[in-house]
């Protein structure tokens, strides 16, 4: 039992949480922009980056650094949408999700040639010892990226359900035509977006470098199963993709628990595969994703 | 000059024509999928590493590890990478082929991942991250560079094949039904079009053509290790060779091809002439310029240099 | 009967778009099918067409139950339908637009493009010449080399109306083959639509917000309203029907 929490649940928790929030920003940015983001593990792996002056240069607690990475993060997606995207908005969404291609390409090459391939940690040699209760032994990182990230996820809600901003986005994802004929400023909504997908996904990528280490294939080996949460809560769903991150995080850690005898019920060299096993099946058999009704 | 020199780059040619006829067999399967069906497959490495491994363990000498001494002549192992990248094609297309066109993609960069995550794992089919090795070139008994002249030749002659295949297709009556389901699909639907079989069979092809290319890279190098499957190569530059080609157009996909090949290739040889510190940073400087030429290209230059112009079918 | 439509309902989220309707088309006729907006004539001929499967009830054409059968297999039978907005393949020519229609070329499989040349090339002439015909007919010879989205709205009417004739259908639904098209050409089409009847012999059920239209070309006339069939007649019958006239108001209102 004790095993099964401590090694299989709470790492299942903390990939999870890392998920959702890379989740909730390719799902928001598809319901606005309608396009499949690639840059998304990048623009992760460009935060963890940010962060390192921050958290090593400076001392700073990572969650610090988080915060600084999505600050810069933002800026730099605001940049990348003005001389990326918008200039092919008006042609088919999926010139965009292909230039998006071409940028996740360029962002980590740059991130190669700036810092190099070697892997860094924000933990200087040290080794925290992990917090004790009891039977239950946790990271006191991994408390800090659950507890932060169940807060980060509470703020979406609130904005999306409670502030004008957020009522222009749902209205935005329902139809951008009635929305723009409504006096919705389009263009201000999709650059509230990017900041919202920005940050979130900047304080994913910094987290996972906590968890493990900073190496510039970060957020691409991220990407594949962000998609398939949010394709598991239903493209363009924010509350969907929290529960398709989490449950893909679960399940990507629960898979090589020892279910049936001793051995790992799936070899981890094929534990990234269940993201997509359960991706595949569930554009078999649902397409829309698990939760059917508003696409808000 | 010397003559050793000379030869030396008599030689590059030769290797930079081979695998530049290698990328255009796939950036020609890359067309039927993009050009021709508006499929955005970002998993091509998946369908070419199918068929690399697939004919390279029909042609492998017996190995203690992985599956092999088949010792097949390419006549058969290379059909075979066609095939079964085809009926890797197939199985994805039944699952994949009617949903949107994001969520196609998608799925495509998943399932190369898995392919590529089944390439590295399965020593007891591919060795592992050991490749395997020994593979036999198609000519290779032909002393001096007349081996390397003679698979040149296959090659260009694989190129040729594929071109008209890709061609015919697109030029017959079934090219016309599919230039009208990318048009308009619902009134395809409505005048008694299988939509999602027409598209099948783009995909498909497209994935046999990826299959072959696959197969003759694994010959050509003789070795097929997870690194030659590793999707900047094998999935990004044909997207790149295909977009400044000139989307929708085969002479296009095989002008674009030869022309990315030869920028890149080039480009690897004066970074070598680089402070070794530099060298390695130039080597991701290459990668940020493929993805900068897709943006742009993709933003100012829609059709290539041989696709067809705006409003044209 | 040709096509029986029994007791169909559809409902999109909520809104209920057809709720019991019940008609038939009989053979060789030209039925009109009329109704304020709204009423559920277009989702009708939708369901009917195989664009989705109704809720629940039953569409039997040509003798067997087809209930949510798809498109192509429809067309098959001899079912064709053409779109209140013209659907053309904008960058294929007119000619093409045509040419795509047949099914079954020998050319449209794959192996037969690339073996089986000769043959292609013979149906491929055959096809030509026949949609030579029709553009003939429809007066569209002209515009047969361009591209079919830089034709004029009218025009792009009469190409709908083309590639249903290319099919040589039993039964062709027209989706308001007249919105948008000026008095003239408008005149031409209803003669057009009644010469394919009486020559070729294709049943017709037409949607149609003209009056003077369907007055001239159809008869019987269904009424829908909210989704179900009101009533049925001659146009003179349904003229005179007091709810036909409460509909169109209530429906406007």
């Amino acid at each position: 039992m004790y095993e099964f929490v401590n090694f299989y649940l709470i790492p299942g928790l903390v990939l999870g949480s890392i998920y959702a929030l890379g989740a909730i920003g390719v799902s928001m940015l598809f319901s606005i922009l309608r396009f499949a983001h690639f840059a998304h593990g990048d623009m992760m792996t460009l935060a963890a980056y940010l962060a390192l002056p921050v958290v090593v240069g400076l001392g700073l607690h990572p969650l610090a650094g988080a915060a600084a990475a999505a600050l810069m993060t933002s800026v730099v997606a605001l940049g990348i949408d003005k001389v990326g995207y918008q200039p092919v908005r008006a042609r088919p969404t999926i010139v965009s999700a292909m230039v998006s291609l071409g940028i996740a390409l360029m962002i980590r090459s740059a991130i190669q040639v700036g810092y190099g391939v070697k892997t860094q940690s924000y933990t200087t040699g040290q080794i925290t010892p992990p917090l004790r209760f009891d039977w239950l032994i946790v990271q006191e990182r991994h408390i800090w990226i659950i507890a932060s990230s169940m807060v980060l996820m509470l703020a979406v809600h609130l904005l999306l359900s409670r502030t004008r901003a957020g009522k222009a986005m749902r209205a935005m994802s329902d139809s951008a035509e009635l929305a723009q004929l409504t006096g919705i400023p389009t263009e201000r909504v999709v650059r509230l977006t990017w900041v919202v997908g920005a940050s979130l996904a900047a304080v994913a990528g910094v987290f996972a470098a906590w968890d493990t280490f900073l190496q510039t294939m970060l957020g691409w080996f991220l990407l594949l199963p962000i998609f398939a949460a949010t394709i598991l809560g239903g493209i363009g769903r924010p509350y969907g993709a929290m529960i398709g991150g989490l449950v893909i995080g679960l399940a990507e850690e629960l898979s090589t628990y020892p279910w049936l005898g001793t051995e790992p019920l799936i070899s981890p060299g094929y534990k990234t595969g269940v993201a997509f096993a359960i991706m595949v099946a569930i554009l078999i058999f649902r397409p829309h994703g698990l939760f059917k009704g508003r696409v808000f | 000059m010397s003559p050793d020199q000379l030869y030396g780059f008599f030689l590059y040619g030769i290797s930079l024509l081979t695998m530049g006829g290698i990328y255009a067999v796939l950036a020609l399967g890359l067309n039927m999928h993009w050009g021709l069906t508006g499929i955005l497959n970002i998993g091509i490495a998946g369908f070419f590493a199918v068929g690399a491994y697939t004919s390279a363990i029909l042609a492998s000498a017996p190995h203690p590890v992985h599956l092999g001494g088949f010792a097949m002549p390419a006549i058969f192992t290379f059909p075979a990478a066609m095939a079964a990248s085809a009926v890797v094609a197939y199985g994805i297309a039944r699952i994949c082929i009617r949903l949107r066109s994001d969520y196609l993609a998608i799925a495509s960069i998943g399932i190369a991942e898995i392919l590529r995550l089944v390439v590295k794992n399965a020593r007891e089919l591919t060795n592992g991250t050991l490749g395997i090795s020994n593979l036999p070139r198609p000519f290779d008994w032909v002393p001096g560079a007349g081996g390397q002249l003679a698979f040149l030749a296959l090659v260009i002659v694989l190129v040729l094949g594929v071109y008209w295949l890709a061609e015919r297709a697109r030029t017959s009556p079934w090219g016309r039904t599919m230039r009208a389901i990318r048009d308009n699909e619902e009134a395809a639907r409505a005048l008694g079009k299988d939509v999602d079989a027409f598209r099948t069979r783009a995909f498909v092809t497209g994935a046999a053509f990826m299959g072959l290319a696959g197969a003759l890279t694994a010959h050509y190098l003789k070795f097929i290790g997870p690194e030659a499957t590793d999707p900047l190569l094998a999935t990004f530059l044909v997207w790149v060779m295909l977009i400044v080609g000139g989307s929708g157009s085969n002479k296009g996909a095989i002008l674009g091809a030869f022309l990315m090949w030869a920028v890149w290739s080039v480009s690897e040889i004066l970074a070598g002439y680089l402070p070794s510190e530099l060298a390695t940073r130039a080597a991701f400087v290459r990668v940020f310029i493929i993805g900068f030429v897709l943006v742009i290209v993709l933003q100012r230059y829609e059709s290539g240099i041989l696709g067809p112009r705006r409003g044209e079918s | 009967m040709l096509l029986e439509i029994e007791d169909v309902a559809k409902s999109f989220g909520g809104l209920q778009a057809v709720s019991g309707c019940t008609f038939s088309v009989e053979k060789g006729s030209i039925t009109g099918l009329i109704g304020p907006n709204g009423a559920g004539k277009t989702t009708t001929f939708n369901i009917v067409a195989g664009v989705f499967g109704p809720d629940s009830g039953s569409v039997r054409f040509a003798g067997r139950d087809v209930t949510g059968m798809p498109s192509h297999k429809l067309f098959g039978m001899g079912l064709v339908r053409t779109f209140q907005i013209p659907h053309e393949f904008g960058h294929l020519t007119v000619r093409d637009n045509l040419m795509t229609v047949p099914s079954g070329q020998p050319g449209e499989r794959l192996l037969g493009a690339w073996l089986a040349p000769a043959k292609t090339r013979e149906t491929e002439d055959r096809i030509r010449a026949q949609a030579d015909d029709v553009l003939e007919f429809l007066k569209l010879d002209r515009v047969a080399g361009d591209p079919a989205g830089t034709l004029s709205g009218g025009q792009k009417k009469l190409l709908e109306l083309g590639r249903a004739m290319m099919a040589e259908p039993a039964l062709i639904l027209l989706d308001e083959p007249g919105a948008g098209v000026n008095p003239t050409l408008l005149e031409h089409l209803g003669d057009m639509i009644i010469e394919l009847n009486r020559t070729r012999g294709y049943s017709i059920c037409i949607i149609e917000h003209n009056m003077d239209m369907i007055a001239k070309l159809c008869d019987p006339v269904i009424v829908m309203a909210q989704g179900a069939v009101l009533t049925q007649g001659t146009m003179d019958e349904v003229r005179k029907d007091k709810r036909v006239l409460d509909a169109y108001l209530g429906g406007s209102r």
